[in-house]
C-alpha cells in the first residue's frame, strides 16, 4: 500500500547525517498502513503485535506504522483496533516487507468503547500527560443539546471548566490562553461558538483528540499547559455517502464522496436554528446564531491519502435586542494544506502550510454607551515533522520544525473616549525539535530538545527547553512514568483572569518590557490494569511557573505597565479508574490540584484554581441498537473575593475647582482578600441515550439527553451590586435525530 | 426497588437544593479620612467617617456613612501640631450639613510635608503624610518681554516650571486692568480661537503633568491673535479711559492627589487597556486620601505708557 519509495535521495542524506545503516541489519522490518477495508480510511493509532514475540508498536495518527528488529519470519501480525476486528496477517523471512493492513469495522459503537479500555492498555499511551479520546468516547459523552469535542475532553482528568456556558477550559491549573489547539497540525486561535458554550468541532468529523496536559513532546511548543491535537475524519474512497441531523440547537449536513479514482473529499456544515435554545441555556436575552463547515480534500498523489486540502470556517452573530446594547461578531478561519507519507521504508513525512485567521468584534448600537471593539489574529504557518525509525524495535528519532508568524491587532477605546490600537508588536516564532526514543528491555526513554527563537519587541530571544519521558514496565501491564519539560509561550490575551466570560479573546504579542513566559513540568505517573476489565492510572505532577503575563492590578497612573511579570505554582493528583464488563463501561476520574499565582507580592488561587473534581462516566449497553450513557460531575467550589464593608467614596474630580467637603461620593464596596473566598460545590447528572435504527436504505438515530437531571442550582456567579444570584444550566431536556444514507 | 427509588428521590431533593451561600465577608470596621489642604487661604478640611458593614447582599441596602464626631485629628507640618476642631459645614447649596473637622491656623505653603493624623476611641488611629508642590518658575524671554513693541506685535511665550511632586496643572493668563470707575477686573486670554472672529474660543484646562518644564505660546503656532484680540475687546468695552495694569500668569499644580482623583473617576488614562478601577488610598491603617495642591499667580505689570486704541492700533 505505501509502495512508492520517493525522495530516496532525502533519506540517503538523512542516513548519512545519523550514520544509520539499516541494510546490514539480517532481522524482519514491516511497515505500512492500516486503513478501513471499505472506505479506505487511515485508522490512527492501531496496535500491531507480532504474535508469540514480545513486540509490539501502534499506528500513528494517519495510520502508518514501522516495526522493526523482528527476529526472522515466519511471523504472525496481529492488528487490533477501536472499533474494527482484529486482523491476522503472516509473514515470513529477514528484511523489510510491507503491509497493507485493512480492517473491518464492527458495527455496535459501545462494544467497541468497552474494547477500548481493555486492548489499550497492552501497549500504554507513548507520553506521559497525554490523554487520548476517540470518536466513539467523544460521541458517547452526554453534552447540553449538541455534541461537542471540547466539552467531552472537560471529562478526562485535570480539565476544568468554570461554568457550563463556557467551554474555555484550564489544564492543571494553566490559564485559559495556555492551550495550543492544533487541527491536523495546523494552529486554531479561540475556536469557539456561542461565547464560548461549545466548540466549533463536531464529533461527527473528529476521528480522535489527543490531549497532552504536561510535558509534552519535543514536537509541540508555544502553550504553557496544554496541547490539543485533533484529527480530522478522512473522506471514503468507496461511495457517496450522507448524513443530516437536527437537534435543538442546530442542523448539520455531511457529504463524503470520491471525485476522481484519486481524489475523494466531505464536506460538514452546521448551523443554529433555534435562538430560544441558546436564551435558555445562556440566560442572555439575545438573538444568537452560528455557522461551522469543515471540508477536506484527499488526493493520492504520492501515495493513498498522501495530500489533503482543509478548510475549516465558522462564525458567530450576537445580536442586541434594544437600542442600547451591542452587536458581537466572531470568525474563524483555517485553510491549509498538507502532506504525509513514507519517504523511504524507514523514515515518515508530514508536512503542512496553512493560514489560520480569527477576529471578533464589538459593534455597539446607535445610543448605546458602550464602546467598538475588535481584535483579530492572522497567522500564517508551516510544519515539517518526520521521523526516522531506528533498526531497533520501537526506536525512532523524530525531528522538524515549525515557523508561524501571527499578526494580531486589538482595537479598543480607553477610559478617556480614545480609540486606541494595541501596538505591541507580535511574535514570530520559529521552533524545531528533534527527539530520539529508545527501548532498553523494558525502558523505554524519551529524551528531545525544543528550540523555540522567537522574534518580539525588535529582539530575538532563544529558548532551550529539554523535554524527557521515561517509563518503565514494572509487570505485567503495569508501568511507571517520570517526565519533565520546560516550555515556553510569546503570545498572551489581553483578558482580565477575573472575566466571568472572556468574550473577547484579544490575543497580543508579549507586551513591552516582559520576557517569554515559561513553565517546568514535572509528572509522575504509575498505570496498568488488574485482570481483564479493571484499568487504573495515577499520576501527580508540579509545574513551576515564571515570567507570567499578569493583568498590573496596581496600575495607578498611564505610565504604570497595564501588564507585569509574575510567577506561579501548580501541583495534583489525578486517578482514573476504568470497569469494563459487557455490557456496562464505568469510568471515573479524580483531580486534585492546587494553583498559586503570584503578582505583586501577593498570592492568591486563579478563578479557575478548582480542588476537587470528580466524574463519573457509565455506559449502558441495552441492546445491539440502544444505549444509555449517564455522567456525574463534581467540582468544589471556585474562588471567590467576598465584600468586607461598604463606605462612600469621594471622587474629588477637580479638587482646585470644587471644594471636597461638598463631594457625596458614592457607595464603594470593599473587598476582602483576592479570592479567598469558595464557591458551593458544583454537581450535576446528565444521562443520554442513542438508539439506532434503519428505515428503508436510510441509517438512522435516535438520540436525547437529560442535562442536570436533579436540577441541582450550581452558582455561576453573583452581581456584586445587586446580590443577584445567577445559576448555571437547570434541569434541560433535548433531542436530536440524524439520518445517513 | 421502592427503597431504591425512595432513596433516589430524596437524594436528588437533598442534592438539588441551593446551597446557602453569602459573598459577604468578615466585617471589620475602619476609619475614612479625605483632607485636601491647599494655600489658596481660608481654613483646611479633614472629613472622618466610619466604614459600615453590609447588611444585604443589594447595595440597595446600604444605607450612606455619616461622619464621625469626636476624633481627635490634626495635621503636623514644619515641626508644629496642628488640632482640627469637629464641626458642622453648611454645603454649597445650603441643603446640607456636612460633618468636618476644621483648621483656620493651617499655613499651607510650598514643599511642605504634611503628616495627617487620626484617633477615634472605638475605630483606632490612621496616619497620611502628603507633600505640598513647590512654587511654580516663570520665566519670560527678554524679547518676548513686556515692551510696548512686543506686546502687540509678537507671540507671547514664556516657559513655566513646575514642581516635581506635579501630577496634573493648569496654566492661564490673564489681563488685569482698570475700568473707567476704577475697578480692577481680569478677562482670561484664549489660547487660541476656531475662526478669526472668534466665536468659539478655547482655554487651557487641566492637563496631566509628563513633564516638568512647559514652553507657552499665545498664539500657538499657526492659531490665532488671541492676546491681541482680548486687548481689542477690552479697550472696546471699556474705552476710552482703560488703564491695562497687570499680565497674571495663574499656575494650578495637584500633586498625587491627581492619581486618586484619576483612578476614581474612571481611569484617565488615554493609552490604557484597563476599564476597571484598581483600589487606591494613602490612609495608612484605613481609606480616602489626603492630598493637596496650589494656586499660584505670577504677576508682571504693564508699561506704564500702554495703550491701546482698538480703533486705530
Amino acid at each position: 500500500m505505501v509502495s512508492p519509495l520517493r525522495y530516496r535521495w532525502i533519506l540517503s542524506l538523512v542516513l548519512a547525517a545519523t550514520g544509520s545503516d539499516f541494510s546490514a541489519s539480517q532481522d524482519l522490518t514491516i511497515y505500512g498502513s492500516i486503513v478501513d477495508s471499505v472506505t479506505l480510511e487511515p485508522i490512527p493509532h492501531a496496535n500491531i503485535r507480532i504474535v508469540g514475540e514480545s513486540m509490539g508498536t501502534a499506528a500513528n495518527a494517519r495510520g502508518f506504522f514501522s516495526l522493526s528488529g523482528i527476529p526472522p519470519g515466519p511471523h504472525t501480525v496481529l492488528t487490533t483496533a477501536v472499533g474494527y476486528l482484529p486482523s491476522r496477517k503472516e509473514v515470513t523471512g529477514a528484511g523489510t516487507r510491507s503491509l497493507d493492513i485493512r480492517l473491518v469495522a464492527t458495527t455496535v459503537e459501545l462494544g467497541e468503547v468497552v474494547i477500548t479500555g481493555k486492548r489499550t492498555a497492552h501497549i500504554p499511551l507513548p507520553v506521559t500527560g497525554l490523554r487520548r479520546l476517540e470518536q466513539s468516547q467523544l460521541r458517547a459523552v452526554p453534552v447540553p443539546v449538541q455534541k461537542d469535542v471540547i466539552r467531552s475532553l472537560l471529562t478526562l482528568p485535570g480539565i476544568v471548566s468554570t461554568s457550563d456556558v463556557n467551554s474555555r477550559f484550564y489544564v492543571r491549573g494553566g490559564a485559559g490562553d495556555q492551550n495550543l489547539i492544533l487541527l491536523n497540525g495546523m494552529r486554531l486561535y479561540s475556536p469557539f461558538h456561542a461565547l464560548g458554550m461549545y466548540s466549533i468541532f463536531d464529533p461527527d468529523v473528529i476521528r480522535s483528540v489527543d490531549v497532552y496536559t504536561g510535558a509534552f513532546p519535543a514536537g509541540f511548543g508555544g502553550r504553557l499547559s496544554s496541547v490539543v491535537s485533533l484529527e480530522t475524519i478522512d473522506p471514503r474512497a468507496d461511495r457517496t455517502s450522507a448524513g443530516a441531523e437536527v437537534n435543538l440547537l442546530s442542523s448539520r449536513v455531511q457529504i463524503n464522496t470520491p471525485i476522481s479514482p484519486s481524489s475523494r473529499m466531505f464536506v460538514h456544515a452546521r448551523h443554529s436554528m433555534f435562538p430560544d435554545t441558546f436564551r435558555r441555556l445562556s440566560g442572555f436575552d439575545r438573538t444568537f446564531s452560528f455557522y461551522d463547515v469543515l471540508a477536506k480534500v484527499n488526493t493520492d498523489i504520492l501515495g493513498p491519502n498522501s495530500v489533503s486540502a482543509l478548510l475549516c470556517l465558522s462564525g458567530d452573530d450576537l445580536r442586541s435586542q434594544e437600542s442600547t446594547g451591542a452587536s458581537y461578531r466572531w470568525r474563524n478561519q483555517l485553510i491549509g494544506l498538507s502532506s504525509h507519507g513514507l519517504i523511504a521504508n524507514r523514515a515518515y513525512l508530514m508536512a503542512s502550510i496553512y493560514v489560520s485567521r480569527y477576529s471578533a468584534e464589538r459593534v455597539p448600537d446607535p445610543y448605546s454607551i458602550v464602546t467598538p471593539t475588535s481584535t483579530g489574529v492572522v497567522q500564517p504557518g508551516i510544519r515539517v515533522d518526520a521521523t526516522l525509525y531506528m533498526p531497533r524495535p520501537n526506536d525512532f528519532l523524530n525531528f522538524g520544525m515549525e515557523f508561524v508568524v501571527p499578526e494580531t491587532s486589538y482595537d479598543f477605546v480607553s477610559g478617556t473616549g480614545l480609540k486606541r490600537n494595541y501596538e505591541e508588536e507580535s511574535p514570530s516564532e520559529l521552533s524545531g525539535w528533534i527527539r530520539s526514543h529508545s527501548e532498553f528491555g523494558g525502558t523505554q526513554v524519551e529524551a528531545g530538545i525544543h528550540l523555540q527563537f522567537v522574534n518580539i519587541q525588535r529582539m530575538g530571544w532563544w529558548g532551550v527547553e529539554p523535554r524527557l519521558n521515561v517509563s518503565q514496565n514494572l509487570w505485567s501491564d503495569w508501568n511507571a512514568r517520570l517526565a519533565f519539560g520546560r516550555i515556553s509561550q510569546s503570545m498572551v490575551t489581553a483578558n482580565n483572569e477575573d472575566d466571568l466570560i472572556p468574550v473577547f479573546d484579544a490575543w497580543i504579542g508579549l507586551p513591552k518590557g516582559l520576557k517569554p513566559e515559561f513553565a517546568d513540568h514535572y509528572i509522575a505517573a504509575l498505570d496498568g490494569s488488574i485482570g481483564d476489565g479493571l484499568s487504573l492510572g495515577f499520576q501527580v505532577y508540579r509545574k513551576q511557573y515564571k515570567n507570567l503575563v499578569l493583568y498590573n492590578r496596581e496600575k495607578i497612573v498611564r505610565t504604570d505597565p497595564d501588564f507585569l511579570s509574575g510567577g506561579g505554582k501548580s501541583s495534583g493528583f489525578e486517578s482514573t479508574i476504568r470497569f469494563s464488563l459487557e455490557p456496562v463501561d464505568l469510568s471515573c476520574a479524580y483531580t486534585f490540584s492546587r494553583t498559586e499565582v503570584s503578582s505583586q507580592g501577593l498570592n492568591y488561587p486563579p478563578r479557575y484554581d478548582i480542588r476537587h473534581v470528580i466524574n463519573v462516566l457509565a455506559q449502558f449497553r441495552v441492546s445491539a441498537s440502544f444505549d444509555i450513557t449517564a455522567l456525574w460531575g463534581f467540582k468544589s467550589g471556585a474562588p471567590f473575593t467576598q465584600t468586607v464593608g461598604y463606605y462612600s467614596r469621594l471622587l474629588l474630580s477637580n479638587p482646585a475647582l470644587d471644594p471636597f467637603h461638598d463631594d457625596p461620593g458614592s457607595l464603594y464596596a470593599i473587598l476582602g482578600l483576592k479570592n479567598a473566598a469558595r464557591l458551593p460545590s458544583y454537581h450535576r447528572l446528565d444521562i443520554s441515550a442513542r438508539y439506532r435504527f434503519a428505515l428503508h436504505s436510510l441509517s438512522a438515530e435516535l438520540g436525547g439527553s437529560l442535562v442536570n437531571v436533579y436540577n441541582r442550582k450550581n452558582i455561576f456567579y453573583f452581581e456584586r451590586k445587586t446580590g443577584r444570584r445567577y445559576n448555571m444550566l437547570p434541569f434541560f431536556p433535548s433531542m436530536y435525530v440524524s439520518v445517513s444514507i | 426497588m421502592n427503597n431504591l427509588l425512595r432513596i433516589i428521590a430524596i437524594s436528588s431533593l437533598v442534592s438539588s437544593c441551593e446551597n446557602p451561600f453569602s459573598p459577604i465577608g468578615e466585617y471589620t470596621p475602619r476609619l475614612i479620612v479625605y483632607s485636601v489642604i491647599s494655600n489658596t487661604g481660608g481654613p483646611q478640611f479633614v472629613r472622618v467617617s466610619s466604614t459600615y458593614g453590609p447588611v444585604g447582599l443589594s447595595q440597595d441596602q446600604q444605607v450612606p456613612d455619616t461622619g464621625l464626631a469626636g476624633a481627635d485629628v490634626r495635621i503636623i507640618a514644619g515641626g508644629t501640631t496642628y488640632v482640627f476642631r469637629d464641626s458642622l459645614l453648611q454645603s454649597e447649596d445650603a441643603g446640607s450639613w456636612v460633618n468636618a473637622y476644621v483648621c483656620d491656623s493651617l499655613p499651607v505653603v510650598h514643599g511642605m510635608q504634611c503628616v495627617l493624623e487620626v484617633r477615634d476611641d472605638s475605630l483606632g488611629f490612621v496616619r497620611s503624610t502628603t507633600t505640598i508642590p513647590t512654587a511654580p518658575v516663570v520665566v519670560i524671554p527678554r524679547e518676548t518681554g513686556l515692551t510696548l513693541d512686543n506686546l502687540m506685535n509678537r507671540p507671547l511665550k514664556f516657559s513655566v516650571g513646575l514642581s516635581t511632586m506635579t501630577r496634573r496643572h493648569q496654566i492661564r493668563l490673564f489681563i488685569e486692568f482698570e475700568t473707567p470707575d476704577s475697578v480692577l477686573r481680569r478677562w482670561e486670554v484664549p489660547l487660541d480661537a476656531t475662526d478669526s472672529s472668534f466665536s468659539v474660543a478655547t482655554y487651557p484646562g487641566f492637563e496631566l503633568t509628563d513633564r516638568f518644564v512647559y514652553e507657552i505660546v499665545y498664539p500657538p503656532p499657526s492659531g490665532k491673535a488671541t492676546y491681541h484680540w482680548i486687548v481689542d475687546k477690552i479697550a472696546k468695552r471699556y474705552t476710552p479711559a482703560v488703564k491695562f495694569r497687570n499680565m497674571v500668569i495663574e499656575v494650578i499644580q495637584i500633586g498625587d492627589l491627581e492619581r486618586y482623583s484619576s483612578v476614581v473617576n474612571g481611569f484617565r488614562d488615554d493609552l490604557s487597556l484597563r476599564a476597571d478601577e484598581p483600589d487606591i488610598s494613602n490612609i495608612s491603617g484605613g481609606f480616602g486620601y489626603f492630598g493637596g495642591f496650589t494656586r499660584d499667580e505670577i504677576i508682571r505689570p504693564f508699561p506704564a505708557n500702554f495703550t491701546h486704541d482698538p480703533y486705530h492700533d
